[in-house]
């Protein structure tokens, strides 16, 4: 129960964090402080950290081609995170100014090995990534928002533009389905070997 | 376990309930093995997304992201000064006109007295300062800075002392250096007999044979 309530006020203090965001004068510098975050959903989202950045660019130029239209107390990482998916919905990676190919495509986890330490990485990291890219587009966004972004069910909703209960449900089917693509029976092992 | 158990652990490991629903959760929990393995998943399971994503969070912000938002943020600097520019630029205009008279009049008194000055920095170091050392002089007021430094030293058939000398004057716009060459006619006046192009400045002093025989 400790690790459990130590893990909800590390939640609480990203929300109080998140809640700061509001737009400002100063709004280039507010988006700077949140680009990290927003390519981290953007990559979770896409699969792949080149097309995050696309999706993140692409979503700071809509955002400062708008501020002037922006309401007092919009929040700004709220519009950002539902941007970058409007844009990933919508196939933004076909309009990308930037010339890929296959060979450019990587999986994050391949480019980013996590720890050289098998045992603390029984289920390989690269293997959560592709895991989270066989999921439906509802499934991913919701497990990013809300378990790497930290973002409230409320707060979720409103970037998801659904109801709570819809969040709620969705994500509980969402952790399902990850435990399943990331392979039941060894990811049971990993359980039982962290406890 | 159903769905709505599922759920309801689901809310309680994202922090999402109230005390009373804490309290039904942690009820749950301690009467069922599945419960607590299922929060164990959901824990596990967060643990590895973070592991996943974070680094990409932890990662410098790309140039990419920066020059986008300084070119934008330049832009829009841009929008305000314009319009205060030219504001400033009529206001300027006016006093001007009415000062117009005043400021040239300071203005060349300025200008005269600098030019005196750093005459007479030439004419003192020729006289004073043996060859190699540099004497400076700074404006009061601006930027302006003067340095003369005797290079070496002649005596022409008729006898006069001649110096050549380097000078280095250095304001808001820029630096320049000269070479030239004095020749006294009396005591702490130096005249120049040549004035060499500013673009030979730069060579080396040390390898410099004599500059002319005189």
């Amino acid at each position: 129960m400790d690790e459990n309530g130590a893990d909800n006020r590390s939640l609480n203090d990203r929300r109080t964090h998140c809640a700061e965001d509001m737009v400002q004068p100063d709004l280039t510098e507010q988006l700077i402080e949140l680009i990290p975050r927003m390519r981290r959903f953007a990559t979770g989202l896409s699969g792949s950290a080149a097309w995050g950045d696309d999706l993140v660019q692409a979503a700071c130029e809509r955002l400062l081609q708008r501020k002037d239209s922006l309401r007092p107390d919009t929040r700004l990482d709220s519009w950002m995170y539902q941007v970058i998916r409007n844009l990933h919905i919508d196939g933004i990676r076909a309009q990308s100014v930037r010339d890929r190919n296959a060979d450019e495509i990587k999986l994050v986890a391949d480019l980013r090995p996590v720890s050289t330490d098998p045992m603390q990485n029984h289920i390989r990291l690269g293997e959560v990534n592709d895991a989270m890219q066989l999921l439906s587009e509802e499934h991913r966004s919701a497990l990013m928002l809300i378990c790497v972004e930290g973002l409230s069910y409320k707060e979720a909703a409103e970037v998801l533009q659904v109801p709570m209960g819809t969040v709620t449900s969705r994500l509980v089917r969402a952790r399902k389905s990850l435990v399943e693509k990331l392979g039941g029976e060894s990811f049971e092992l990993e359980l039982g070997m962290s406890r | 376990m159903n769905d709505e158990q599922r759920a309801l652990i689901s809310a309680f490991n994202d922090g999402q309930l109230d005390g009373q629903g804490r309290e039904a959760v942690m009820s749950l929990l301690a009467e069922n093995a599945q419960a607590r393995s299922y929060l164990k998943e959901l824990v596990e399971l967060d643990r590895l997304l973070h592991s996943t994503f974070d680094p990409v969070e932890q990662e410098p912000v790309p140039m990419r992201f920066r020059s986008l938002l300084r070119k934008k943020r330049t832009h829009a600097f841009r929008h305000f000064v314009v319009p205060a520019a030219l504001a400033a630029s009529l206001l300027l205009a006016v006093v001007l006109v009415i000062r117009q008279d005043t400021i040239d009049q300071q203005m060349r008194e300025q200008l005269l007295q600098m030019t005196q000055e750093i005459a007479s920095l030439k004419h003192q170091t020729l006289e004073n300062t043996p060859s190699g050392k540099a004497v400076s002089w700074v404006a009061p007021v601006g930027q302006t800075r003067a340095e003369v430094r005797p290079l070496s030293t002649f005596r022409t058939k008729d006898k006069r002392f001649c110096r050549e000398y380097e000078e280095r004057l250095e304001d808001a716009n820029g630096v320049e250096i000269r070479r030239g060459i004095a020749c006294r006619t009396g005591k702490g006046h130096w005249p120049d007999l040549t004035r060499l192009p500013s673009d030979s400045a730069g060579s080396s002093t040390a390898d410099r044979s004599p500059v002319v025989n005189l």
